[in-house]
């Protein structure tokens, strides 16, 4: 699959070549003088990426592009007496244009991932006018991406904006078409649109659609712009189109009818996610494999096809040098298929991981609290009390309320609180998608029940156990007792003729291996944490040179002294004789 | 014309559902699927008539009862592969028959409550049931098909084996309370897992228990048959009496003396191996 890469890339440069533009250019070029055709240089190596002579004519590339934006600014700061937000959301816009240019010529992922980090900021002033001017600045009217451009307008609903307006004192007149002018024609040949600046724009139209809740609109235009991404073949895009699948699959989640129901769009778009996740896979593009099957996880959860996500977990291999989020979401939702699947440990094993990855800043708080939710639920249903401590978190204390009663009920052991916590919070539980998983729960409030009993009583009647757990008559009061001993949950016998549960002398624990074991445990964490911070130590180089030197040294410093001692023998033998002389 | 000679097969199918032999039964199953696949209409496609949709379900559904009947479970989880495709269509393509999928959903749980390893999947299946039916546990529970095999998996989970053996046919002769005569089927497999877990229970709970109580906590039907049950376990009868610590206590006191020698092997081995770090570290 990459070696087409090449073939494709000149296809589309000789199509663009041959097209009516490049007369025109042409033309528009010569007014300009150097600095121009210096740009139609660098505009043919951008259509060419991974050659070396792109490298080497790049920075005059990034220079330009920085001049050109400082011009335009100050040609609007002109043109406006202060910098409206307007003009500075689209300054920003465009300056990422720089970044994804960068991105192409130096083929390096950081610049666009850099340009995608921006969105957040540009978010929240986005609005369809600001981006209709943006995308109306960028194509020129006659370009052939300009269906495209169109498109882009369309979703927006600003399908009457013309496109090739130019920034600066012209603004004004947006209807007078005007790919003659000299100047424009420059402008337009830098900006002339990488795909990369296509799809990005894309992802705008896309976040702008999402916030102002245009899911059907959102939705549409979210098929075409994937379509798009998938038919070009760049690995310049591979971070772009991941974020093109993430919101094209929110947007199908909004669409009623909405997802439990089977006929959900989200359901429709899983050939087009899994076709997204084979190509990603041969193209080895992990940015879009990650995030695709994150994505189809999510979407087989919310249907509940568990044993459909269970499959594509085995089948496929999480990308190991994934983002940190996208791995943050994958165990999460693995977590959630083992909880289903009643694998506590690995879903506890993933669920922590999962918690642990979550970034800590509030702008992932959401995340963070349901998966220390479902982990908390986890923890229950393994036997275990979670700490208290997690319920103390500031941004965590109101949210988890209900599930710190439920905690409670469990640990006391109280079937009653038990129920109505379930009953006052079903619809939070629900919500939270646990509540299939808390109903699971009422055995281990029966078992910490008699476990409690077990530990206060010596000998209790069953009927008396049967009063106290609410259980449904002392016959199956005698079967879950037998179980809970069988379980290992109590140390106790049952005596059927006289009707009653017999604990065990809680024997000298000292007597036992136990606190060998724990002894030995501990010795053993000491003696691992020595050998991790052997390992972890750093050895300057050549340090050991230094060393053997300085061992050279000493021992050459010691046969001299073995030398002049043996030299000096006959000195101690004077010395002796003087000694005898004494 | 394979349309027509369907319905025919169909018919006869449901005409003679009681009398044919199973393997009369499964030839003109696996005609009728001949046909459909002739018509094309094996699997949901978008394109597929619904009527043949209808008649495809429904043939599969006939294949899923029979074969329970005739006790084919591999042949059954195949049919509700199948089947699972059938019911996850919307309603404007295919209507739903309600009774029919509910009761073959409900004999697909019954069969994966007969083993413990297919706990997996039950958990699986009866969550997406729970979101099929609007996220409420409370409406499956009273549901008139699929509510006995969830009781029942939630009277095996907690150990309350006797209310989950109330609903079981075996005990009590006149089935009134099995909605289906097909569930009968399962109360064989289920009644013998529920009594070896029992079992398993009783032994390590009791010291000695009388022969009449035995019967009953085994849902046994005789002492003759509490006798024989024993026996099988190596439980010891004595006296109308069945002690079972004996034999444990026994292989208790033997398995102490490993135990001692092992506890004092571990702590020498577990000396040697610190001397040896120390000696790395020092």
């Amino acid at each position: 699959m990459p070696g087409k890469t090449p073939d494709k890339e000149p296809v589309e440069n000789g199509g663009y070549r041959g097209g009516k533009d490049i007369e025109m250019n042409d033309k528009d070029l010569k007014p300009k003088g150097k600095k121009s055709v210096k740009e139609g240089d660098d505009e043919m190596t951008v259509v060419v990426p991974p050659s070396k002579a792109s490298k080497q004519t790049s920075p005059p590339n990034d220079a330009d592009g920085d001049v050109a934006m400082d011009d335009l600014s100050k040609a609007e700061d002109g043109g406006e007496v202060k910098v409206d937000p307007v003009v500075q959301a689209i300054n920003d816009i465009k300056s990422n244009f720089a970044l994804l240019d960068r991105a192409v010529a130096l083929f390096d992922a950081r610049f666009s991932l850099r340009a995608l980090r921006s969105i957040s900021s540009i978010r929240k002033r986005l609005t369809p006018d600001i981006l209709a001017q943006v995308i109306s600045e960028t194509y020129p009217a006659s370009s052939p991406t300009s269906h495209i451009a169109k498109q882009l307008l369309l979703a927006v609903g600003r399908a009457d904006v013309a496109l090739g307006r130019q920034p600066g004192p012209e603004m004004e007149i947006d209807s007078e078409p005007k790919p003659a002018s000299p100047k424009n024609g420059a402008k337009k040949e830098q900006k002339e649109v990488i795909p990369e600046i296509d799809v990005f724009l894309g992802i705008l139209v896309q976040v702008l659609l999402h916030d102002s809740k245009q899911f059907q609109l959102g939705f549409d235009f979210s098929r075409f712009l994937s379509a798009r991404v998938q038919s070009l073949n760049r690995r310049t895009l591979d971070s772009l189109s991941a974020k093109v699948y993430f919101y094209y699959s929110l947007f199908s989640e909004q669409i009623a009818p909405l997802p439990p129901s089977p006929q959900s769009p989200i359901v429709s778009i899983r050939p087009t996610l899994l076709a997204a996740l084979r190509t990603a896979v041969l193209r080895k593009d992990i940015d879009t494999q990650a995030s695709v099957i994150v994505l189809l996880l999510r979407s087989y959860l919310l249907t509940s096809h568990i044993a459909q996500a269970d499959l594509l977990v085995s089948h496929t291999q999480f990308p190991e040098n994934a983002a940190n989020n996208q791995v943050a979401r994958f165990l999460y939702y693995l977590g959630r298929t083992r909880a289903i699947q009643l694998r506590y440990t690995e879903a506890h094993e993933h669920l922590t991981a999962a918690t642990r990855k979550a970034p800590s800043s509030a702008c992932a708080l959401g995340f963070s609290q349901t998966a220390t939710k479902l982990l908390l639920v986890v923890e229950l249903l393994m036997g275990d009390i979670p700490d208290r401590a997690i319920f103390r978190q500031p941004n965590m204390e109101a949210p988890l309320h209900p599930y710190f009663l439920l905690v409670q009920a469990v640990r006391v052991g109280n079937l009653e609180d038990f129920e109505t916590t379930i009953a006052e919070h079903a619809d939070t539980f629900r919500r939270d998608g646990t509540y299939s998983l808390i109903l699971r729960l009422r055995q281990n409030v029966i078992k910490t029940g008699i476990r409690m009993m077990s530990l206060s009583y010596s000998r209790i009647s069953l009927r008396d156990i049967c009063i106290r757990l609410h259980l449904g008559s002392e016959e199956s009061a005698e079967y879950i007792v037998a179980k809970a001993i069988r379980d290992g949950v109590i140390e106790a016998t049952l005596d059927r003729e006289r009707g009653f549960m017999k604990s065990k002398e809680i024997g000298d624990v000292y007597a036992t291996r136990e606190p060998g074991e724990a002894f030995h445990d501990r010795i053993r964490a000491c003696l691992a944490l020595h050998d991790e911070s052997v390992k972890a130590m750093r050895f300057p180089m050549n340090q050991h040179r230094l060393e053997l030197k300085n061992a050279q040294e000493a021992r050459e410093r010691e046969r001299e002294m073995a030398k002049e001692i043996q030299d000096g023998e006959l000195d101690e033998d004077d010395l002796g004789g003087e000694f005898d002389g004494m | 014309m394979a349309e027509r000679q369907l319905h025919q097969a169909l018919t006869q199918l449901k005409s003679q559902s009681s009398t044919l032999s199973y393997a009369d039964a499964s030839s003109l199953l696996s005609k009728a699927q001949k046909l459909l696949l002739q018509l094309n209409a094996l699997t949901p496609a978008s394109t597929t008539n619904p009527t043949l949709l209808g008649l495809a379900r429904e043939t599969f559904e006939l294949g899923a009862l029979a074969s329970i009947r005739a006790e084919d479970y591999k042949v059954f989880t195949d049919y509700f592969a199948k089947l699972r495709d059938f019911y996850e269509l919307p309603d404007s393509v295919l209507k739903p028959n309600l009774d029919e999928r509910d009761k073959i959903t409900s004999l697909y749980l019954l069969y994966l409550l007969t083993d413990k390893k297919f706990n997996e999947l039950y958990h699986q299946e009866l969550e997406s049931l729970i979101t099929r039916h609007g996220g409420s546990m409370e409406t499956l529970e009273k549901h008139n098909f699929l509510g006995y095999p969830i009781n029942l998996e939630q009277g095996l989970a907690l150990g309350s084996y006797n209310i989950a053996l109330k609903n079981n046919p075996v005990p009590c002769p006149d089935k009134s309370n099995v909605p289906y005569d097909e569930y009968a089927v399962f109360s064989e497999i289920l009644t013998s897992r529920l009594r070896s877990t029992v079992a398993d229970n009783t032994e390590s709970a009791y010291h000695f228990l009388p022969l009449s109580s035995t019967k009953s906590l085994l849902f046994l039907d005789s002492e003759g048959a509490v006798v024989e049950f024993a026996r099988s376990r190596n439980w010891i009868v004595k006296d109308g009496k069945i002690t079972f610590r004996s034999a444990s206590a026994s292989a208790n006191e033997a398995g102490k003396e490993a135990e001692e020698k092992e506890t004092s092997q571990m702590i020498i081995e577990n000396v040697l191996g610190y001397a040896r770090q120390l000696e790395t570290i020092v």
